[in-house]
């Protein structure tokens, strides 16, 4: 049997890592000055949405075997196109600008997706460059948000993601999106 | 008293594929399985081999002994 | 309570129909020489492993202590025996959901499930089954996705037929499959009878109970149950089930031509709902 690569296209995260690491962006946000705070959400959006078109725009050329298999048993069963494609670019998004290995999936049903952050390189980012208040009013979820949503309306899904825990407040960040 | 069961190795080339033992027995005392496995291969038969498992089981009826093509079982009252 | 519920159930729900228990990444970012090997060829070995403890089985003492160790491991890699209307419920969260050869037949009995053949019986779930290629040894004769309704009417054709659904766990509480079994070929039964391992099969959140009035003694059922459960009153000519023995599979009931026995909920009955 062929010798297939599972795992994601190498290449293609070093290139959304260095094009959307979160360290450079952030400095971009002036967000020391309290005027800025709507420019900078809307820069946040701006930065999830584009990371999300640049993942699908890459990933649908970079195809792994995990994708090809799903791809066959979309089209065989008609089902799973939610959660796995969704989850697909999620997973590029996160692993592209997160430190972690893996993003931890808390559901990936044909109802619903759920994932956990438990550390974040924009937070932190924002933490670093502005503090601690700056990073707790969690104006970077604009940024997550953002993601979520550009991912789902690209594959025409019309569901409205939400945020069930944050770093603020819980120490970890937990999306839900549910149908 | 546990019977004892011994197969020979030498005599059991490929298990999987002659399988007789492992279907005759009433009480299906024995398990087959690969002695290696690799990514994107599958085990060649000769790397397959034959245990006797269950052997508490095993009523010493000689099933197995009389269809081994091979004389590869041999099967003995316990002893403690 | 059923202690995988407790322990992983949703709010006391029953852990199988949690969402989370069947949630894995898609992918994840190996560093170079780090790489862990799956455990497949001790999936594959499996019975090979229970020798030591089966040689015991003539020193009760010493069986006893090693048992536990093997219960142990099997704490992280076993299964409970499910309702076919818990099944339909589980495929229904489970994705993607797959057809493969049952791994204890192929070990057990030699025989092969690769669908042409003989059909298959075992379905694979979650997103390990995207990369079944790595080990075409392990799923021999490939993988075959399922949509959610060609699930349910595989679970429902094999159960009728005879076979008890179980599911199987990889990382306890990671459900990896749904299992079609009997006895002696499945090995988590023949485990959990013979040898007294409990976490590799727990009995079912119901128990058979036969109504009295509808049995007109047929015995079809008695012919059915893969746990020994149930045996014919001759002089009441009735079948009956000893619920201590009754894993709950439900088999019985579809067998049953008269519609008598019927499953109830092993928590209402105070007498069995420790008993797992
Ligand atoms: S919402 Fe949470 S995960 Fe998203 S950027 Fe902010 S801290 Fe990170
Ligand atoms: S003697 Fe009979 S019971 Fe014993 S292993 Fe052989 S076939 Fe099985
Ligand atoms: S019958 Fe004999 S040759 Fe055939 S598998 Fe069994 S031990 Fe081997
Ligand atoms: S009595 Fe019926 S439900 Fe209970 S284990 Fe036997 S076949 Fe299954
Ligand atoms: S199959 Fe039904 S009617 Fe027949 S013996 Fe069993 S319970 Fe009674």
């Amino acid at each position: 049997m062929e010798k297939y690569n599972f795992g994601l296209d190498e290449e293609m995260i070093k290139e959304l890592s260095e094009e959307f690491a979160p360290r450079n962006f952030v400095k971009t946000l002036k967000l020391s000055q309290p005027h800025t705070i709507e420019d900078a959400r809307a820069s946040l959006e701006e930065y999830g949405r584009e990371l999300a078109r640049r993942s699908i725009e890459k990933g649908e050329k970079r195809i792994d075997r995990v994708y090809h298999v799903m791809k066959k048993a979309m089209e065989k069963t008609g089902e799973m196109k939610f959660p796995f494609i969704l989850q697909r670019y999620l997973e590029i998004a996160y692993l592209s600008i997160q430190p972690f290995r893996r993003l931890r999936i808390v559901a990936n049903s044909s109802k619903i997706i759920s994932y956990r952050l438990n550390e974040c390189s924009l937070y932190k980012a924002i933490e670093e460059e502005y503090g601690k208040e700056a990073a707790n009013k969690m104006v970077c979820k604009s940024a997550c948000f953002a993601l979520i949503e550009e991912i789902l309306s690209h594959f025409d899904f019309d569901i409205k993601p939400s945020l069930e825990a944050s770093m603020a407040d819980d120490r970890k960040c937990q999306f839900k999106i549910e149908r | 008293m546990i019977p004892q069961i011994e197969i020979d190795k030498n005599k059991c080339a490929t298990p999987y594929e002659c399988k007789k033992c492992l279907q005759i027995c009433p009480q299906a005392v024995f398990a087959v399985a690969p002695t290696k496995v690799e990514r994107f291969k599958e085990t060649a038969p000769e790397d397959y081999e034959v245990q006797a498992v269950f052997k508490d089981k095993c009523v010493l009826c000689m099933d197995c002994v009389k269809v081994c093509p091979t004389g590869a079982i041999k099967v003995k009252v316990g002893s403690s | 309570m059923c202690e995988l519920c407790e322990k992983y159930g949703d709010n006391g729900g029953r852990w199988y129909l949690n969402p989370e228990n069947y949630a894995r990444p898609l992918y994840k970012k190996v560093e170079k020489g780090k790489e862990k090997e799956p455990m497949i060829l001790t999936e594959l070995q499996g019975p090979f492993y229970y020798k030591p403890l089966i040689e015991l089985k003539d020193n009760p003492e010493a069986f006893e202590k090693m048992r536990e160790g093997y219960s142990k491991f099997h704490e992280t890699m076993g299964g409970q025996v499910v309702s076919l209307e818990d099944a339909k419920k589980m495929v229904e969260i489970a994705q993607p959901i797959a057809r493969m050869d049952c791994i204890c037949r192929r070990i057990t009995r030699a025989t092969l499930e690769d669908g042409e053949q003989r059909p298959r019986t075992c379905l694979g779930l979650g997103v390990g089954m995207f990369r079944w290629e790595e080990w075409p040894e392990r799923y021999k004769g490939g993988v075959e996705f399922l949509s959610t309704e060609e699930a349910k009417e595989h679970i429902e054709h094999w159960h009728k037929r005879g076979m008890v659904i179980t599911i199987m766990t990889f990382g306890t509480p990671y459900i990896g499959g749904i299992c079609l079994c009997d006895y002696p070929d499945c090995l988590a039964i023949r485990m959990r009878l013979d040898y007294g391992i409990k976490p590799m099969l727990l009995k079912g959140h119901q128990v058979a109970k036969v109504n009295y009035e509808e049995c007109t003694g047929c015995g079809t059922c008695v012919q059915r149950c893969q746990f020994g459960a149930i045996k014919m009153e001759v002089t009441t000519k009735k079948s009956n089930i000893d619920m201590t023995r009754c894993f709950g599979c439900g088999v019985c009931t579809y067998a049953c031509p008269q519609d008598a026995i019927s499953l109830i909920d092993r928590e209402k009955l105070p007498g069995l709902k420790e008993e797992w």
